[in-house]
């Protein structure tokens, strides 16, 4: 049997065995939480700043 | 559990079957009985559990600790999380390559098994956690060891590349369910013990065959 057949199994299996152990610590430091992106209103609320679902809405409604 | 039963002053009979297990628990004078079916704990086998269950009975029959608190200390043990995943696999990878040097093995193939070991462990890992069925895993990762575990006569290292390939998959090998298989035979519970000899069989003939499919994928041993 020539090489090719049996490196290409090998490679496979280090490729693959590889992808699912990266895949596992990204996965894994997601839940961890090691850094995240968000909004500064979501560290500092003050009453009255207008919520994420109202943020194009500046009319409070005082004439 | 007989053990427990009569530290408490009553009776216990257990019929083992294949999928459930039937406790009977009765006072000293065979009165008052009260039967339990349960099916046994999917999990995989904790000897660690096993070891501080069996130290639970002892303390029971020897210390004769209350009721409640023998309950409590139940809860505690099975409740208790496992050893990290961290610390478990390169033991196994560990002991795996262990077994290569004491068939003989150099330097070399004990790398080989170590690492062969490390990578099929990790996926079993992972597809156990996922559910996958127990049988395919073993096939798997029997695949995953022996394609590594045949890297050193692919890449032509060290002087004893056929023992690296055979203690590659030795990790999945199912002594534990042979062993429970042959002492309830001991024990007269025939009908586990043929349930669980059929599962160890199906279970070393699924390691056979991802062992074989990566010696003939890498074209060494018999093929």
């Amino acid at each position: 049997m020539s090489l090719t057949i049996p490196l290409i199994t090998w490679m496979a299996v280090v490729i693959l065995t590889a992808l699912i152990a990266i895949v596992h610590m990204i996965h894994h430091a997601h839940r961890r939480h090691i850094f995240g992106m968000g909004t500064e209103r979501e560290e500092l609320f003050v009453p009255g700043d207008p919520l994420p679902a109202n943020e194009e809405d500046y009319d409070d409604g005082i004439e | 559990m007989d053990r427990i039963a009569r530290a408490y002053g009553k009776r216990a009979e257990i019929a083992i079957m294949p999928r459930h297990l039937h406790v009977n628990v009765c006072e000293s004078d065979g009165s008052g009985c009260t039967t339990a079916i349960s099916s046994p704990y999917g999990g995989g086998i904790s000897f660690d559990i096993n070891t501080r269950l069996s130290s639970l009975s002892w303390d029971i029959a020897d210390d004769h600790i209350s009721l409640s608190e023998a309950a409590r200390r139940l809860d505690s043990i099975t409740e208790a999380a496992g050893k990290p995943s961290w610390l478990v696999i390169p033991a196994v990878a560990l002991a795996n390559a262990s077994f290569c040097r004491l068939f003989g093995g150099d330097v070399i193939a004990m790398a080989v098994v170590f690492v062969a070991t490390l990578a099929g462990y990790y996926v079993k890992t992972e597809l156990l956690g996922r559910g996958i069925d127990l049988r395919v895993t073993v096939f798997v990762c029997a695949f995953i060891s022996a394609v590594l575990g045949a890297s050193d006569q692919l890449f032509g290292l060290g002087s004893t590349p056929s023992t690296a390939l055979g203690t590659s998959v030795l990790y999945l090998v199912p002594g534990i369910p042979f062993l429970n298989a042959f002492s309830d035979t001991l024990y007269r519970h025939y009908i586990c013990s043929l349930s669980r000899f059929a599962d160890a069989i199906v279970l070393t003939a699924c390691l056979s065959a991802g062992l074989c499919a990566g010696m003939a994928l890498m074209g060494v041993g018999m093929f």
